[in-house]
């Protein structure tokens, strides 16, 4: 485990939005930390807030109530960036010019700027795609993108908003892979969201259980499953009995929701 | 196929006014106005009409498409313009341009600035809608991934929100043309003494009926033309896009 200096600080926050007159409240009193390189997974039901916590870190959308502090020890970087479900790729920039795009509205020159695309893309293994529209790659390679242009841009905290939710099954394990290997050797902060608890065990350091809605923080688990770590954990006992734990506790919640979209107003 | 079904309506239209089948006074063989359309064009005086319509068509299309994209720009991404102005696009836009033309001439006199008018306005409004479509149609995830990516005001716009809307925009601009050449055309029939739409009248009041499939066939040909060169230079600007769409 590295440092165990705080990166990610949520302190009571909580998100309420008005809808057709009413205040929903979507986030209720969320405290969290994530320490400086940490794993930090968050998984929960449907409509617990998952994603509109991600934005509320990525100062996408503001809190209604608390407050969020992301520790800055380098100067110049940005605080978040995001790889977003379904890659949102600009569709009319090559592969590299999505990589750069952040590092060009920070005023990056071109040189160092096409470098960090060489080393980024490389990274993902998409060298040979640099020159491609987004329409003429695969949804794997779209998230490839995706996440090299967030890694390009150098963020304090990585921010992923279920990357992975969209590929098809073999896809998404091959990513999960890879995902495990950039982190492995850039030993970034990351904060992912995801709704799938086996994805959250073979990445996360910990993770952290949301309510249904209003999502609240129902439990924080230690992934203790050792590290480096692959696909091959999903044998160990450790897994299947803190598979069992938490999924116990996530499947209450999941069967919460549904009974209060059946109680609550029809879709 | 595309060509193959014309020619054989054609040969048959062709056997059918050379054996008196159909009237060839109104339905004259199409060789016929092949060569009126020959003889018009060595003369010069063909050449002449149709540039004077695509002079005042070029004046249209330019009064309509800088105010209307940027028009449709504004609406689509400032809530109170949108709220301010849709409702007399709204009210204007299924309304024919044409019926503009009485109302312009009482103001304008009858000449070249209201014909130009006439079917500038036509262009515009359809300019705005389909400017207006592609800023709220957008991806809204683009737009938070050029926030999260450190593009914000003026840098937001030109490096996400206009090209978001481009596509949707060169639809408009095509459309548009089209939608100016009807009404240019129908303002030569009715108003002008020049033009394509003068040529039909003229022609239609003297019955020279190849004459007039002529000038008809100048003005469909002009339409087919101008849009897909507008296609064409859509395809060289927009290379990212998948596939445009045809027509």
């Amino acid at each position: 485990m590295p440092t165990r200096a705080p990166k990610v600080l949520v302190n009571e926050v909580s998100v309420t939005f008005e809808s057709h007159g009413r205040s929903v409240v979507a986030l209720d009193r969320i405290s969290l930390q994530a320490h400086a390189g940490e794993f930090l997974c968050i998984v929960g039901p449907s409509g617990s807030g998952k994603s509109t916590l991600l934005r509320v870190l990525a100062g996408l959308l503001p809190q209604s109530a608390g407050d969020v502090r992301i520790e800055a020890d380098r100067p110049g970087t940005p605080l978040t960036a995001m790889v977003f479900q379904e890659h949102a790729l600009l569709p009319w920039r090559t592969v590299r010019d999505n990589v750069t795009f952040g590092l060009e509205n920070r005023g990056v020159g071109r040189a160092e700027r096409e470098a960090r695309a060489r080393e980024m893309l490389a990274m993902v293994g998409l060298t040979r795609f640099a020159q491609h529209y987004p329409h003429q790659l695969s949804g794997g390679m779209k998230q490839r993108v995706g996440i090299a242009r967030a890694l390009a841009n150098d963020p304090e905290v990585l921010l992923m908003d279920e990357p992975l939710a969209a590929l098809d099954a073999q896809t998404r394990t091959i990513m999960q892979e890879e995902l495990l290997r950039i982190w492995a050797t850039l030993g970034k902060t990351v904060v992912y969201v995801t709704h799938s608890l086996e994805e959250a065990l073979l990445l996360g350091d910990r993770i952290v259980l949301l309510t249904a809605r209003p999502g609240r923080v129902s439990q924080v688990y230690s992934v203790d499953l050792g590290r480096p770590r692959g696909l091959e954990v999903r044998g160990s006992p450790a897994y299947g009995v803190l598979l069992e734990k938490i999924w116990s506790q996530l499947r209450e919640e999941v069967v919460r929701a549904m009974a209060e979209d059946r109680g609550g107003e029809p879709a | 196929m595309s060509l193959a079904v014309p020619a054989v309506l054609l040969v048959l239209w062709e056997i059918c006014s050379r054996h008196a089948i159909v009237s060839p006074r109104y339905f004259p063989p199409p060789t016929t106005v092949g060569w009126v359309l020959v003889d018009g064009f060595a003369a010069g005086d063909l050449g002449t009409q149709s540039l004077v319509t695509l002079t005042r068509l070029g004046f249209a299309f330019a009064t309509a498409a800088v105010p209307g994209v940027l028009l449709g720009l504004l609406m689509g991404m400032a809530r109170p313009v949108r709220d301010a102005v849709e409702p007399y696009i709204a009210f204007i836009f299924p309304v024919p341009k044409i019926t503009l033309l009485p109302f312009l001439t009482i103001i304008l006199g009858v000449g070249e600035p209201a014909f130009v008018l006439t079917g500038a306005t036509s262009a515009f409004f359809q300019i705005v809608i389909s400017t207006l479509g592609g800023v709220q149609t957008m991806d809204p995830r683009l737009l938070e991934v050029g926030r999260n990516y450190g593009a914000r005001g003026a840098r937001l716009f030109w490096k996400v929100i206009l090209p978001a809307a481009l596509p949707a925009i060169f639809t408009g601009l095509r459309l548009g043309l089209g939608l100016a050449l009807v009404a240019l055309v129908a303002v030569e029939f009715i108003a002008a003494k020049s033009g394509l739409g003068h040529l039909v009248y003229r022609h239609w009041q003297m019955l020279s009926t190849p004459e007039m499939y002529a000038a008809f066939a100048i003005v469909g040909a002009l339409g087919l033309l101008l849009t897909r060169g507008l296609r064409a230079v859509q395809a060289r600007v927009l290379t990212w896009q998948e596939e445009i769409g045809r027509l």
